[in-house]
């Protein structure tokens, strides 16, 4: 197996709430949690939870926006941010990301050529050069140039400003492209024109894509490989059959039930989770999931299960007890949950 | 729970006036035009909408941003800001909505009509405890007293099914979690047994596995409470799992009405059909999604002929020319375009 593109070990991020007269920190939200993960060449890592699990967290890590408390991000092959390593200005040439919010992550006094163009010039390139490359780039995200190169943010339509978005990015010839509910905001005509035109993008600059999403749906189409969060900590991971089809985590199987039903004779008839996900601030002990999970046992509440693999090459990989034999659970085997 | 819906005004009448009442819609909408007026431009957000909703019924409108689909359901309340023009009818149980006074339509609103909103957030007073806010509506609409509300609301916690609703009763909005302040939301909404509860997106900011339990929960107390509903979404799974019948809007117009079964399994209108199509559902990785090409009209300058006619690959000369008239494809299934017998399945 080659070497991944992108290589994620202990992980770890927490914010600290500052309180009272001293202002010290009073409790911290633990938003990532010692996640590891591998991005390979040329595929796309989907990564899906609620709110407050810790995906955007994650995607900016990736990028170095926020620095982690510990845990390394190693891309291709080199270390970011260390001596030795990549330098972080250098990774961010080869790593861009697209944010949900599309009109706030365009400077809104600056016409579109010049924020597209802003990303080479800073690196390196001539203006006349990067303007080209901004028209260029227009015109490959399906915007006319001529049309469109001197408009301002607030003159265009949200799937239109999505498009800038994503030629923003790709205007340093990046190898890998993170997406951060880039499709969210949009509506379901304009979601699948841009979800196709990704895919074309994809295979045009032979990108990798990390998508994170809250729609299970949109994940499982543009998905190689699926990574599940719950509250900081990677609950499952693996090919995104696998997950679909047969998934090993109570956590996953539930979300993928509150998926809603698309046959009107088939609706669903009992909700699969009971309350709102916990806070992050002071997580469950344990098993984070335990405090909702249908099979929780004693062992659940005293001891953090670590990510196993369960199927050969990794192709899927869960964090239960269950799926550890010999772990104390009652229902504990080599395979996990039973289908 | 039953004996809640009992103890208060009679939301179940005698069996005969029952029948009576199903004959007659409780909502009845005729030629509704909504337009939004200021110095720059007329936006005619609704441009013709007619509906009816029986008793006990559940509509969803679906639509995407800007279909006027939210503007539709607020009309019915005149809950629209001064600029709005109004035009057409709308009678809520045999009243006529656009002839109330401001007094008569405070007495309407909370009393008969009651709406639920995508951020509940917004919705409550942030400086009440939310179970004070709760029994005021009841004072104000039902002339109980503090006590009986405080009473009242604790019965509807128990409805919404919160959690060790004493407590809850006491917290204030911020003091709860999504999914919570989305059924208190709901309980404010039931203090006085409304006819027609209006759900704006309700559930969708909500993460997917409080989602479901909320569109359960509404579904549940809809059969229970006997009440309308009109539940407004950009969301055709959330759609499918609530509605009985299903309008779907484009461009200001309910483009195609039927039976969720009917729009869903047998689309007509090129849009729904669009929409259904390009919705990523079970669609196989790499093939290319079908996605609706451009983007909808303007509606400061509306089209003359048909909204869709630009977007549309089954568009004729005739599409441009008048706004196509409703055609019933099948039973109950109103569709307004004028290839809709043309088009290919």
């Amino acid at each position: 197996m080659r070497a991944p593109l992108l290589h994620v070990s202990g992980l770890k991020k927490y914010f600290p709430i500052k309180g009272g007269v001293l202002n010290r920190t009073v409790a911290q939200v633990q938003a990532v949690d010692f996640v590891d993960f591998d991005v390979a060449r040329g595929e796309t890592l989907g990564i899906v939870g609620e709110s407050g699990c810790g995906k955007s967290t994650t995607a900016r890590l990736l990028m170095h926006l926020i620095r982690p408390d510990s845990g390394a991000v190693v891309f291709d092959g080199m270390e970011v941010g260390s001596r030795e390593g990549i330098a972080v200005h250098d990774m961010r040439k080869r790593m861009q990301m697209v944010f949900q919010d599309s009109y706030s992550s365009l400077n809104p006094r600056l016409p579109v050529e010049g924020s597209i163009a802003f990303g080479p010039m800073v690196h390196g390139l001539g203006q006349t050069a990067a303007r080209a490359r901004a028209r260029d780039l227009l015109a490959k995200v399906g915007l006319d140039p001529n049309l469109f190169i001197r408009r301002y943010p607030h003159e265009l339509s949200g799937g239109q400003r999505q498009r800038v978005n994503i030629a923003r990015a790709l205007a340093l010839e990046p190898e890998v492209l993170i997406l951060d509910e880039a499709v969210s905001a949009l509506d379901k005509s304009v979601e699948a024109q841009v979800l196709n035109l990704l895919m074309d993008l994809k295979r045009e600059f032979d990108l990798t894509f990390v998508f994170i999403s809250h729609d299970l749906n949109v994940v499982r189409y543009v998905s190689d490989r699926v990574l599940v969060m719950y509250l900081g900590k990677v609950v499952e991971i693996g090919d995104v059959d696998a997950i679909y089809e047969s998934p090993r985590h109570p956590y996953t199987r539930a979300l993928l039930s509150a998926m809603p039903s698309m046959d009107p004779d088939r609706r669903t008839d009992a909700p699969p989770l009971t309350g709102d996900p916990p806070n992050p601030i002071n997580p469950p002990s344990g098993c984070r999931f335990h405090t909702r999970c249908p099979f929780a046992e004693k062992v659940c509440e005293l001891k953090a299960p670590a990510l196993r693999s369960i199927r050969a090459g990794g192709a899927q990989s869960v964090a239960c007890h269950m799926a550890e034999a010999g772990s104390g659970h009652s229902k504990s085997s080599a395979e996990g949950l039973p289908a | 729970m039953n004996d809640l819906a009992l103890a208060e005004p009679p939301v179940k009448a005698s069996a005969a006036a029952a029948a009576a009442a199903t004959a007659e819609p409780l909502v009845r909408v005729r030629g509704l035009k909504v337009a939004f007026v200021s110095r720059e431009a007329t936006v005619q957000a609704v441009n013709g909408v007619d509906f009816d909703l029986a008793r006990g019924e559940v509509l969803t409108i679906l639509g995407e941003s800007g279909s006027g689909k939210s503007v539709t359901m607020r009309a019915l309340m005149r809950l629209l800001p001064q600029r709005a023009r109004l035009e057409g009818e709308i009678s809520v149980d045999g009243r006529d909505v656009m002839q109330l006074s401001p007094s008569a339509l405070s007495d309407m609103r909370g009393q008969d009509v009651a709406m639920i909103f995508q951020e509940p957030m917004v919705a409550f007073d942030p400086v009440f405890s939310v179970g004070a806010q709760i029994a005021e509506t009841v004072e104000r609409h039902m002339g109980k007293s503090r006590a009986e509300g405080l009473k009242r609301a604790r019965d509807l916690f128990d409805l919404v099914q919160i959690p060790s609703p004493q407590r809850r009763l006491a917290a204030y909005p911020h003091e709860l979690s999504g999914g919570m302040r989305q059924r208190a939301m709901i309980a404010l909404a039931l203090a006085c047994s409304p006819k027609l509860l209006l759900a704006d997106e309700p559930t969708t900011a909500l993460d997917a596995t409080v989602q479901i339990q909320i569109l359960l929960l509404l579904r549940q107390l809809q059969r229970e409470l006997g009440m309308s509903v009109i539940f407004v979404t950009h969301d055709v799974g959330v759609a499918t799992e609530i509605a009985d019948r299903l309008a779907v809007m484009y461009a200001g117009r309910m483009v195609e009405t039927g039976t969720v079964r009917d729009v869903i399994r047998s689309p007509s209108h090129p849009y729904t059909r669009g929409l259904l199509r390009s919705t990523v559902h079970g669609a196989s990785r790499g093939a290319r999604l079908e996605a609706i090409p451009g983007s909808p009209p303007d509606m400061s300058n509306p089209p003359k002929g048909c909204p869709f006619a630009p977007r549309c690959g089954l568009a004729i000369a005739g599409c441009l020319e008048a706004p196509p008239p409703p055609v019933e494809v099948a039973a109950g299934q109103i569709v307004r375009c004028i290839r809709a017998g043309a088009a290919p399945a």
